[in-house]
């Protein structure tokens, strides 16, 4: 190696090191060689600087992790992947992205791999309209769920902007609550439980979309407009299951409320007006002893407050709390009858007292604050 | 070039099929992948295919890349790539020679920033076309090592050659640069 070989490559270690002001000094003592290698060493110096532009890699970068998505759920179905699906939705939420979380990753995850590979087969052979009507009404278990749950990912793979994103986001929240209501009519507490979960995460990932968009300064009136349907589709549910008795949709609803309720207010999002939400439906009651059951407002920014829960001696449960403090008050007490009342927190009197949920009678509740009228 | 902690526990993760790590993985690696790939195989559209199965060979085969045995995980990654765009071109281009490769490099980045090179001030069209004049190996090891940074036992092990060999090809292509920027220069200055 020559000499002027020799400090070239000097040149290149202290480059690869990051010392960059050792490159001056470098060449300040090879005075003798410094001209001519002065010309190699800033022509390195400029190669190493060249780049293509930011907005082709940028779109680059975003067609081809479509690509591979794609791909990857094509290695499921031909079963090149031992252990496929174990992460391959994460993957593309997670891994590529910072703003997201993973909604379906745990579902898919739990489904087992035949069921997918058949499912994404499907998919991909036929792509058809037919199929993905099918689909779109199909249960956890059913051979069709698969399918549904493929497609769900492919939309989220292919939204093509934030807001989109946001949409389908909001519809894949919707068709968890939709499944979550089915498993609770058919007495699945498991699946409900599971379901449920995974409309929190959803939903969640929908805040978080928001956020990220009102930071970036973009539109957000579409995304926020289906943030609030959706809470306003939870609420409905929650009366819903309320007014039939289904205890753990109505607790796991109860708990994602707040859950979400606690991440919009800690990013200060206002919803539109649609967010006020309407009063849960209130339950006949018999003759109502207030007993302090009721549900959560899921609204954000809104002093709407829902109340509806099991009174008057029944086996009942729910939480009251305000729309903005999250206070909850829950039990059940008396022994006979069932009923659900209503109360919005205003409204209410007496005195409240901590309570592990299960109080007199057959009660059923959840641990919170038993009030009693006064 | 030793792997860094946290790439090499993405790495590890990756190995043991976790599709997030990977997916931090691609997001580390795409820029300096797709680059590479580019400048090589001409044009955007081709750089993305073979980018894509770059990485998708790559989660397929993760688990044969060992810290041990390989150089650096960029090192492998882009072994990967030289092989996809060697592969490519002797499947699709049997009559082509390698030499061809990137001859239609298009040079479409001119933002600023980028033409005022120190002392030389290159832009970028000016180093395209100097690249061109290079065999297709110097063009690789100024790409591999110059562009990407990788040590010369990287590119060597790449490439199948002894790193001694990388070491002189790279000067014999600096020199072949520099003399062919040099011609540029005067041509373009006679011809104002």
């Amino acid at each position: 190696m020559t000499g002027k070989e020799h400090l070239l490559e000097q040149y290149l270690h202290a480059l690869d090191e990051g010392q960059a002001t050792y490159i001056e000094e470098l060449l300040d003592s090879r005075e003798d060689e410094r001209s001519d290698v002065t010309c190699d060493v800033c022509l390195v110096g400029a190669i190493r600087q060249i780049h293509l532009s930011e907005h082709e890699i940028e779109g680059a970068r975003e067609r081809v992790r479509d690509r591979l998505t794609h791909a990857m759920l094509g290695d499921i179905v031909i079963g090149r992947q031992s252990d496929a699906p174990r992460s391959w939705l994460k993957w593309w939420v997670q891994g590529t992205r910072n703003w997201t979380r993973a909604p379906l990753g745990r579902r898919a995850r739990r489904l087992s791999r035949p069921a997918l590979a058949i499912a994404a087969l499907f998919i991909l052979a036929t792509a058809g309209w037919g199929a993905s009507l099918a689909a779109a009404s199909a249960l956890p278990g059913s051979p069709l769920y698969g399918l549904k749950r493929g497609e769900e990912w492919i939309q989220l793979t292919t939204a093509f902007s934030d807001s989109q994103r946001g949409e389908v986001l909001g519809s894949l929240a919707r068709r968890r609550l939709a499944e979550a209501e089915a498993a609770a009519a058919v007495g699945d507490s498991a699946e409900v439980q599971v379901l449920t979960s995974e409309l929190d995460a959803t939903m969640h990932d929908l805040i978080h979309l928001t956020v990220v968009m009102k930071t970036k300064h973009e539109d957000i009136s579409g995304v926020s407009g289906v943030l609030s349907q959706t809470l306003r589709a939870e609420n409905d549910a929650l009366g819903a299951a309320q007014r039939r008795g289904e205890v753990v949709l109505a607790q796991s609803l109860i708990s994602v409320a707040h859950s979400q309720q606690q991440a919009i207010q800690a990013n200060a999002l206002s919803l539109p007006t649609s967010s006020v939400l309407p009063a849960a439906p209130v339950m006949p009651t018999a003759a109502a002893t207030p007993t302090g059951i009721g549900t959560p407002s899921v609204g954000v920014g809104s002093s709407t407050q829902l109340g509806s829960g099991a009174s008057s001696g029944s086996t009942g449960t729910g939480a009251s709390s305000s729309g903005t403090s999250g206070t909850t008050a829950t039990g059940a007490t008396g022994s006979s009858g069932s009923g659900t009342g209503s109360h919005q927190r205003g409204e209410q009197t007496g005195s409240c007292s901590e309570d592990n949920g299960s109080t007199a009678g057959t009660g059923v509740g959840m641990p919170g604050r038993v009030c009693a009228p006064s | 070039m030793p792997i860094h902690d946290p790439e090499a526990a993405l790495v590890t993760r990756s190995i043991q099929r976790d599709a997030e790590a990977f997916g931090q993985l691609y997001s580390l690696y795409f820029d300096r992948v797709y680059r590479y790939v580019r400048f090589r195989v001409g044009n955007a559209t081709d750089a993305e295919d073979l980018t894509g199965s770059i990485f998708l060979s790559a989660w397929r085969s993760i688990d044969r890349f060992s810290p041990k045995h390989d150089a650096s995980f960029a090192g492998w990654l882009f072994k990967l790539a030289h092989n996809a765009i060697v592969d490519r071109y002797r499947r699709q281009r049997e009559s082509v020679s390698l030499d061809d490769i990137g001859a239609s490099v298009a040079c479409e980045d001119e933002s600023p920033g980028t033409e005022h090179m120190v002392e030389w001030r290159l832009t970028v069209a000016e180093l395209h076309q100097a690249l061109q004049a290079l065999t297709a190996e110097q063009r690789e090891v100024v790409l591999l090592r110059f562009v990407e940074g990788l040590s010369a036992r990287e590119v060597g092990d790449i490439m199948g050659k002894q790193e001694g060999t990388v070491r002189g090809m790279q000067f014999r292509a600096i020199e072949a640069l520099r003399r062919t920027l040099s011609i540029g220069r005067e041509e373009r200055a006679r011809d104002r």
